[in-house]
């Protein structure tokens, strides 16, 4: 019988040049309800882009300008292995929390 | 990774109802494909836009142009760098080349419009090009009366033109002439290729406005050179030569798309052709028409009216065979054309005796047409339609006669002759005199006569 197991991870984008890895998924055949929420916490705007799988233009599913305070939510559902980046324009101005719920 | 989505909240918690990303691309072998999705929707514009619109894709396949194709537009004229009411009405007295003005230039000016469809290889397609009012240098003007066809292309986003003057008429040396003085000619002395062709007489020592061309009939025989056309030949030397053929495009026309172009260039579409005069300039006058549009034509006059350009009578003598108007090869219309058009003319005059003749007389009107460059003299080729004015010789009466001309023509350049012709009864010897001016007939107040006709141009 399947097993439901949540965590819950947190963190702050390095800033502009670095692609961090914000989750990978686990190697077999584990399906992951991934939930990111990424926040603007700096006094500037700041842009935040999200890859999938390879940091290229194919593996980008965000690019998108974050005013002060505000925040953006991605929920995605990840097969074995899947793995996501994000990167910030600038140091200490992104914050991440990410939940996941994985059933095996 | 399977279908996700995206949340933006503001500062206040509060959930955003758009947002602006860039660079999204999403895996198609998980997610719908948008850039096909998008593809659908602009092949569901093109079927509806048909031929209007054209699709240009990169060397990676993806769409990267919509074009509008519109090989239909043509907004220009071609015209005289003068205003446009000189150039729509002609005024009447200006068919003398030495009192009618002459340009060095050929204007094309926005006349539907100030949009032109041109071929542009980087779109595949027939681009709208907008254009102001341009002044066409004249090149590539080869010989007076030689036309010369304009096309018009793309240079980057903007209108260019491009100048193209037909062949000259080929020709063929036949004999000098080392004599100073009026020609005589004997026809076996000609070859037997020449027969039939039109010969051209060259003057070395004069301009090319004192070349003269004349048929040569069959049988080897210069029989058209009668005294009055010697008088025009005070040659002091120069050559005989024949032509061979008419006049030829040195590019022919071709239809791309519908639309006449440049043979093997789509990106020259033809627009019109013009042709100069004796000081290699343009005229557009109503007995020099020289400037032919493709497009925008209107149906304009074309006159050569003794009112306003002749005066004083003439006398025709008995028996006279053809001969032009007035023994004068000056009544005439120029004009060119580019392509194949209807030509309409028409000429009138007033005839009257000189003495009363027992027995039947007939003088006789017709128009002859040139397909020549050069001045073509051999008056008994007639061309078109031709009425008769017969008549009983009466000293004390006038007789009017006309002739009629409408005929479609190929494309080149002509001249239109009005011709006269009178017959004497038998023992008769009766001077028959041309009056044109009403005036100076009795009782013939307001009529006046010549040569008119019109054309679209």
């Amino acid at each position: 019988m399947p097993v439901l197991t949540s965590d819950i991870l947190q963190g702050t984008l390095t800033g502009s040049g670095t692609q961090d890895t914000i989750v990978t998924a686990a190697v077999g055949s584990a399906q992951e309800m991934i939930n990111v929420q990424f926040n603007n916490y700096s006094v500037s705007t700041r842009t935040l882009q999200v890859w999938v799988n390879a940091v290229s233009n194919q593996g980008r599913i965000l690019n998108i300008s974050l005013a002060t305070g505000e925040s953006v939510i991605i929920r995605i559902q990840f097969g074995p292995s899947d793995v996501m980046y994000a990167e910030a324009s600038a140091a200490t101005s992104i914050a991440w929390t990410l939940t996941k719920g994985v059933l095996t | 990774m399977s279908d996700f989505e995206i949340e933006v909240y503001d500062s206040s918690g509060v959930k955003k109802t758009a947002f602006s990303t860039t660079g999204l691309t999403i895996d198609a072998a998980n997610v719908q494909n948008l850039s096909e999705a998008i593809d659908d929707r602009v092949n569901d514009l093109f079927t509806t836009l048909g031929s209007l619109a054209v699709k240009n894709y990169n060397d990676a396949g993806n769409l990267l142009t919509l074009a509008f194709n519109t090989p239909h537009i043509n907004g220009g004229r071609l015209g005289l760098p003068v205003s446009s009411t000189r150039e729509e009405l002609p005024s009447t007295n200006l068919a003398d080349r030495s009192s009618s003005p002459s340009y060095s230039t050929i204007r094309y000016s926005p006349y539907t419009s100030n949009i032109i469809g041109l071929w542009d290889e980087t779109y595949g397609a027939w681009i709208p090009t907008t254009f102001s009012q341009t002044d066409i240098g004249l090149v590539g003007v080869n010989s007076a009366f030689l036309p010369i066809d304009i096309f018009a292309y793309r240079s980057g986003s903007s209108v260019v033109f491009e100048l193209l003057g037909w062949n000259p008429p080929p020709a063929a040396f036949l004999t000098s002439i080392t004599a100073a003085g009026v020609i005589t000619y004997s026809g076996s002395s000609l070859t037997s290729a020449a027969n039939g062709k039109n010969v051209v007489i060259r003057n070395t020592s004069q301009s090319s406005v004192n070349n003269r061309m004349f048929n040569l009939q069959t049988n080897t025989q210069l029989r058209n050179l009668n005294t009055s056309v010697y008088s025009e030949l005070a040659c002091t030397g120069g050559t005989i030569t024949y032509v061979d053929s008419i006049l030829t495009r040195a590019t022919a026309l071709t239809r791309y798309d519908g639309v006449w172009c440049k043979n093997n260039d789509k990106t020259r579409k033809y627009i019109g052709t013009f042709m100069t005069n004796e000081e290699a300039l343009v005229q557009n006058t109503l007995a020099r028409a020289f400037i032919y549009n493709a497009y925008n034509r209107k149906n304009l006059p074309v006159a050569y009216k003794y009112t306003t350009i002749a005066t004083g009578s003439w006398t025709i003598p008995s028996n006279q065979t053809w001969r032009p108007a007035k023994n004068d090869y000056a009544h005439r219309v120029y004009f060119v054309i580019g392509l194949p058009e209807r030509i309409q003319a028409s000429y009138e005059a007033m005839y009257q005796p000189a003495a009363i003749n027992p027995t039947a007389s007939s003088l006789s009107t017709a128009i002859t047409l040139s397909t020549e460059t050069w001045t073509f003299s051999d008056t008994s080729t007639t061309v078109g339609k031709r009425i008769n004015t017969n008549f009983y010789a009466n000293a004390s009466s006038q007789h009017y006669s006309q002739a009629g001309f409408d005929e479609f023509v190929g494309a080149g350049n002509y001249y239109i002759n009005p011709i006269e012709s009178v017959y004497n009864g038998p023992g008769t010897n009766v001077t028959v005199y041309t009056f044109y001016n009403g005036n100076e007939i009795p009782n013939t107040y307001f009529w006046a006569g010549g040569l008119v006709g019109n054309f679209e141009r």
